[in-house]
């Protein structure tokens, strides 16, 4: 059965029934036993399709390259029918555990909105220490996978942490066209571990990429237009490949097939939550959450504390200021529900609200427009008790 | 203007709406023991002046005498608003009057500070309080209302809660000062300021032309002022949509707290970037041999140094520039 | 000032800054790293040039050049030790005015000039002196602080190195920060709008808050140039390269990582994105980053976004985590290169996926692979800086290159027999070792003096290669006196490396190095690249055979 929902793919890459915070597998790392070291058969698909974002004239939508997770073993041609032109933005979150010996199978599936346009497509694991050349995807170094060909990428990750991993093929046009996600790697610690340290113990997680989006380049890709990249100046800005408020819409709403990621952080009074931030735009970008402390814990995958001298480098602060390419991880505790603060109330009853949002008011626009927009999402703690999350960035209907 | 807890009795904050800037030799005095008050404030329209004489509209917050409203023209909003300073342990309320045209409704925000649970918003005309316990450090306060165009308008200004150990910004040897000065960052686009209404203004169009330290722009900025042998505080606050990297030539500054967090391990730095809606503190030594007079430069070394557009009057050099300057 | 000096004196004054900057301005300097002006006296003009880019612009700049040296940019790269008392002419050969200003450093005394808003500044065809004691180690800006929107953008900026006293090969004043010496870059990153260069090329007006950069430089090049050589001769106004090249780390043999000195002289921030690994940050404007009482305080990035004006010091060491090798093979299926896409037929790629090692690519895809070095990019991750105007991979990046630790290594492309008979095998059999898999097997004569001599072919080493060693491993079926020779193209001889007995057991003969010159052994012109290494046995009373498992080359590409 081939996975065709966001939350299915990542049951698919052995995380589902392995566990992610289920009692046994938690259990076992707190005995001290190892882990398991899986090997981990994963795969994906590279075409064409289109997102949709608010304000656009004649609601038009938007013409995107992505990924899109397919089966491991099908046939090329059986992959190309069955999901040419399904690409999702942002792509799959990828999760794995250290140490595991990963294969990551990428079909080229070709373009349906430009038959005419023969590009190869390859995977780079962003952050990855000392891999070889041949599996850092950068086309020039290495190799490319072009139309109707697979290539299958092998990763053994030894660091937990949070990593992107994004199209390196003319990237200056790939990445913003959309092919880009975030990859996490889990300590061996146990799964509700940021990294293989006590402190970065987490309730609840959720991967967040944050990008722009400059909607000429899409336009111009779908009308074969060519466009001059230091023009560079976007009229959108994202999480997770969605602009607010559909940023609090659900995993997998129907509204937006092809941006099935949401980035609403739901939690209970007291959770330890976990953001893992990327940045895959091309701009700065700084973001508050202004009522929560936050606390970065992690840092381009990499536990913030001083592997020489033992200092902890970790720091709190109301500001996360994060540059293209960069990644951040952020720990903070919800805070006790109070009927006296500001939220809502939806069908897990009430809840408070805390915006999660750009300090610059241009990116909290959709394309300049009225009204908040853009890059902003909401943190909500809930008075009634959430269940414990079974895999990132849960939302609860 | 002197230093604000030269003139801070027990139980009342005495606060000035000055811009002028004046940091020498804070008096040693202890500070009191924390105490309750309220800080009202008005949300409302008003201009500012920039280099070259164009006066451009604004939004700012203004400080709301007793008995006096906030549609009195006696109470002016500037940007940035008034700094407000309180003490450790002081349990504080923000009272803010809504005063802005057209029906718009202000969300009153300070990263950092722990806000009692209540409301956040006040309609036009009414007034929003919120109440915190004042921790050691540099804010922010601002409203984030208008999808966080009122800030772009000049709704902001900086929120200073000294520490209870006199002569240092928080509970730490490494932020001990003997002067302060607040640096409040921003910018300016008049085509926005000017709109016939900013919540409807194309943001893609924003670009600013002014960028200011304190609300003012080279050559109209003041000096910081301090002596030869002090350790100067800086209290960035950047209330600005962009982040702002700022430099100085002849000193460097060690950072020791970022968004009102002590650093355990402080550092420093020439040229440093301070991301929109960020503050930070940093810690100057003004070398003990300079000479009254000595100037050192502070600007942002994204070189925004001009005022307004081309070939209007104090275009360059101008912008986002001043200097500590060595006094006897 | 007056530019009439006694002709004499005039050219004492240029003799003297020249030798102040540390030799002839003609000196060669080593193909990558940093180059240095080693000196406590820099005597600097500042004036016009053009630089070229890829895409065949040539844009006007502005830059410091070393008085009666060629226009340079970026300016030369000043280096000093921790203590000295540093002293910069500048004379101005613009037209208005024009200054330096150092920051970091502290304080500046100036003579000459006159009054600036930042700095003293030099009037057109005038000059001014700056001079300040480098009291701290570590990695600094110098640049124009005069009207510096427009000067510094125009190009008037370069590179101040402090060394710590005593310890040139520390970054800072301790042990901790220290670096191999042979492996020390410059990375300085700026941003270039032509338009407003021709705008103050040809005296047209130029709205600055409308800047729009279309090239993004390190070390003044844009990418592919920044990958060529320092001082190559067709950048003559471009004299720094930024390719950076290192060996794994070896706790032995390569313990020491190199030091890369990341500079951002432009006006926006960069977000800097090194591929291959992490960078640890130790520094940031020459002030290490220590905990309260002195400890480490360093951090790992695979992202850092320097701020405009910035400087930060990073440590950088490739440590191969799994090593994988043709004995250590990727567990996944390559498939065959005429199912892959070499992009615009031109790679980096060696056709391995082994460090060290080089296959065989489609003939239609050329390498510029030396010896199966591995290339990774470093590149501004707000990728519309990762290109040249409007072409992409470009623009603000480099390449790293990983070196095979013991060097190139070639591994037989042929073989033919001398005297004997295949019994088994091809030149694919000596490719690893592999053994008991796989041997190439030649049988003796089956007369009297039975022998055997075969020689193994190896195609594409560089010129210019060093420390040639070969090495084999291989058995007899009976005991027979095995040479080991090289073919010296130069006397068409074969030179004998190595003579012993070899009997049923394998024996491994490795690193034997040939005699020097040893570009006597690599051919040249029709036989361009081609070494011979030649496998004789004798001495049986019986018919035998002699077999290899494997043979190979290593060197040190150039």
């Amino acid at each position: 059965m081939s996975p065709t929902t966001r939350r299915e793919f990542l049951q698919a890459t052995g995380l589902g029934a392995a566990g992610v915070a289920t009692g046994g597998a938690l259990l076992a790392a707190t005995r001290g036993e190892a882990l398991p070291n899986p090997k981990v058969d994963t795969a994906l698909g590279a075409t064409d399709g289109h997102m949709i974002l608010p304000n656009r004239p004649g609601d038009a939508p938007v013409y995107i390259f992505g990924f899109v997770p397919v089966p491991f073993s099908a046939s090329v041609s059986t992959l190309t029918n069955t999901y040419k032109g399904k690409a999702q933005t942002p792509a799959p979150i990828l999760a794995f555990r250290q140490d595991t010996d990963i294969s990551l199978r990428l079909t080229n599936l070709g373009l349906v909105g430009r038959p005419d346009l023969a590009d190869s497509h390859t995977v780079h694991w962003h952050g990855f220490r000392t891999p070889p050349a041949l599996t850092d995807g950068v086309p020039e170094v290495s190799v490319a996978v072009p139309l109707q060909r697979q290539f299958t990428y092998f990763y053994r990750p030894h660091d937990a942490g949070t990593y992107m991993y994004h199209c390196h093929f003319e990237d200056v046009e790939h990445v913003q066209m959309g092919m880009q996600g975030i990859v996490l790697v889990r300590p061996s610690m146990g799964d509700r571990f940021a990294y293989n340290h006590a402190s970065t113990a987490f309730d609840r997680e959720f991967a967040i990429l944050i990008d722009e989006i400059w909607t000429a380049p899409h336009d111009n890709g779908e009308q074969i237009q060519e466009t001059i990249w230091t023009d560079y100046d976007p009229d959108y800005w994202t999480l997770n490949g969605r602009v607010y408020p559909q940023t609090l819409l659900p995993n997998d709403d129907p509204s937006l097939p092809n941006q099935p990621i949401s980035s609403l952080v739901q939690c209970n009074a007291g959770d330890k939550v976990l953001l893992r931030l990327a940045n895959l735009g091309y701009e700065q970008h700084a973001l508050q959450l202004p009522g929560i402390g936050m606390k970065v814990i992690g840092q381009d995958a990499t536990l913030l504390r001083n592997a020489l001298s033992g200092a902890d480098l970790s720091y709190r602060t109301n500001t996360l200021y994060i540059g293209p390419g960069e990644a951040r991880d952020v720990l903070f505790t919800a805070p006790a529900y109070s009927s006296d603060r500001p939220g809502g109330t939806g069908s897990r009853g009430p809840y408070n609200t805390y915006l999660f949002k750009n300090r610059d008011a241009k990116k909290l626009t959709n394309a300049g427009g009225a009204g908040l927009g853009g890059m902003a999402t909401e943190v909500r703690v809930h008075q009634n008790a959430l269940p414990a999350q079974t895999t990132p960035n849960e939302t609860y209907a | 203007m002197r230093a604000l807890a030269d003139q801070r009795t027990r139980g009342i904050v005495v606060l000035t709406a000055a811009l002028t800037i004046a940091a020498i030799a804070l008096p040693r005095s202890a500070p009191s023991a924390p105490t309750v008050q309220s800080i009202d404030l008005c949300a409302k329209s008003g201009t500012t002046t920039l280099p070259g004489g164009a006066s451009v509209p604004i939004w700012g917050f203004a400080l709301k005498p007793d008995g006096v409203a906030c549609g009195d023209a006696a109470v002016v909003a500037t940007t940035p608003g008034p700094q407000l300073t309180v003490g450790a342990g002081d349990t504080v309320t923000l009272r803010v009057t809504n005063a802005l045209p057209g029906g718009r409704t202000i969300a009153l925000e300070a990263p950092g500070v722990d806000f009692d649970a209540g409301p956040t918003d006040a309609a036009p005309g009414d007034t929003v309080s919120r109440t915190f316990t004042a921790v050691p450090g540099t804010y922010l306060y601002a409203s984030s209302g208008g999808g966080g165009r009122q800030q772009a308008m000049g709704l902001a200004g900086a929120l200073v809660v000294r520490s209870a150990t006199a002569g240092q910004a928080y509970d730490t040897a490494a932020s001990a000062f003997d002067a302060e000065q607040t640096l409040v960052l921003s910018e300016i686009d008049p085509a926005l300021n000017g709109s016939a209404n900013p919540d409807t203004y194309n943001m893609l169009q924003w670009h600013p032309t002014y960028w200011l330290i304190n609300g003012k722009a080279h050559p109209d900025t003041d000096t910081v002022d301090a002596r030869a042998g002090q350790r100067l505080l800086l209290r960035y606050v950047n209330a600005g949509l962009e982040h702002v990297t700022m430099t100085m030539l002849g000193l460097d500054t060690r950072l020791v707290a970022r968004d009102a967090y002590a650093l355990d391990s402080p550092f420093s730095v020439v040229a440093e970037t301070f991301a929109a809606g960020a503050t930070a503190d940093g810690i100057v030594a003004i070398p003990s041999g300079a000479s009254a007079g000595d100037r050192f430069a502070v600007y942002d070394r994204q070189l925004h140094l001009t005022n307004g557009a081309i070939g209007d009057p104090a275009h360059d050099p101008g912008g986002m520039l001043t200097f500590v300057r060595v006094v006897p | 000032m007056s530019s009439r000096r006694p002709r004499a004196l005039l050219l004492i004054a240029l003799i003297a800054g020249a030798c102040a900057l540390g030799g002839a301005g003609t000196a060669v300097a080593a193909p990558t790293g940093m180059v240095c002006q080693n000196g406590t006296s820099f005597d600097l003009t500042a004036r016009s040039g053009y630089v070229e880019t890829p895409d065949g612009n040539s844009v006007f700049m502005w830059g410091y050049a070393r008085t009666g040296g060629a226009f340079q940019m970026p300016g030369p790269v000043l280096c000093v030790n921790e203590g000295d008392t540093v002293t910069v002419t500048l004379h101005n050969a613009l037209a208005e005015p024009v200054s330096i200003v150092f920051p970091g450093q502290r304080p500046v005394s100036t003579g000459g000039g006159d009054p600036g808003l930042l700095a003293r500044q030099a009037p057109p065809g005038g000059q001014v002196q700056y001079s300040f004691t480098a009291d701290r180690p570590g990695t600094y800006l110098y640049e124009s602080g005069t009207d510096p929107a427009k000067q510094v953008e125009m190009g008037l900026a370069g590179v101040l190195v402090v060394r710590p006293s005593g310890h040139p090969d520390w970054a800072y004043g301790s042990a901790d920060t220290e670096f191999s010496p042979q492996r020390e870059y410059l990375i300085m990153m700026s941003e270039i709008d032509p338009d407003l260069h021709n705008a103050v090329e040809t005296g047209a007006t130029y709205d600055i808050t409308k800047l729009h950069n279309r090239y993004f430089t390190i070390n003044g090049r844009s990418f592919p140039d920044t990958i060529q050589d320092n001082g190559v001769p067709w950048l003559p106004a471009q004299p720094y390269g930024a390719l950076v090249r290192v060996k794994p780390y070896d706790a032995t043999s390569n313990p020491r990582p190199a030091l890369i000195r990341m500079v951002n002289a432009g006006l926006l921030n960069h977000p800097f994105h090194p591929h291959g690994n992490h960078l640890r940050m130790i520094a940031q404007d020459g002030r290490r980053f220590l905990t309260p009482s002195g400890g480490d305080a360093s951090s790992e990035h695979f992202g850092e976004t320097v701020p405009a004006g910035s400087t930060t010091d990073m440590l950088f060491s490739w440590t191969d985590q799994d090593k994988y090798s043709p004995t250590n093979p990727l567990p996944v299926t390559i498939p065959g290169y005429n199912n892959l896409a070499f992009k615009d037929g031109d790679t980096w790629y060696s056709g391995s996926p082994y460090l060290g090692y080089k296959g065989t690519l489609p003939a239609t895809v050329r390498s510029q692979n030396v010896c199966g070095e591995h290339y990774f990019p470093w590149h501004s991750h707000a990728l519309n800086e990762f290109t040249n105007f409007d072409a992409g991979f470009g623009g603000l990046a480099t390449l790293l290159r990983v070196d095979p630790p013991a060097g190139c290594m070639a591994v037989p492309a042929s073989t033919k027999i001398v005297t004997g008979s295949l019994k088994g095998g091809t030149y694919a059999s000596l490719a690893t070792d592999d053994s008991p898999a796989t041997y190439y097997e030649v049988n003796s004569t089956t007369v009297a003096p039975r022998r055997t001599e075969w020689y193994a072919g190896f195609t594409g080493v560089p010129a210019g290669f060093q420390n040639l060693k070969v090495s084999y491993k291989g058995r007899s079926s009976s005991s027979c006196t095995q040479t080991v020779a090289i073919w010296r193209w130069a006397t068409s001889a074969w030179v004998q490396l190595d003579t012993r007995a070899v009997g049923a057991s394998d024996v491994s003969i490795a690193n034997l190095s040939p005699p020097a010159p040893q570009s006597d052994f690599r051919g040249t012109g029709a036989s361009a690249g081609q070494v011979r290494v030649r496998i004789a046995c004798s001495g049986p009373a019986v018919s035998f055979s002699s077999s290899g498992t494997s043979m190979n080359l290593v060197y040190d590409a150039p």
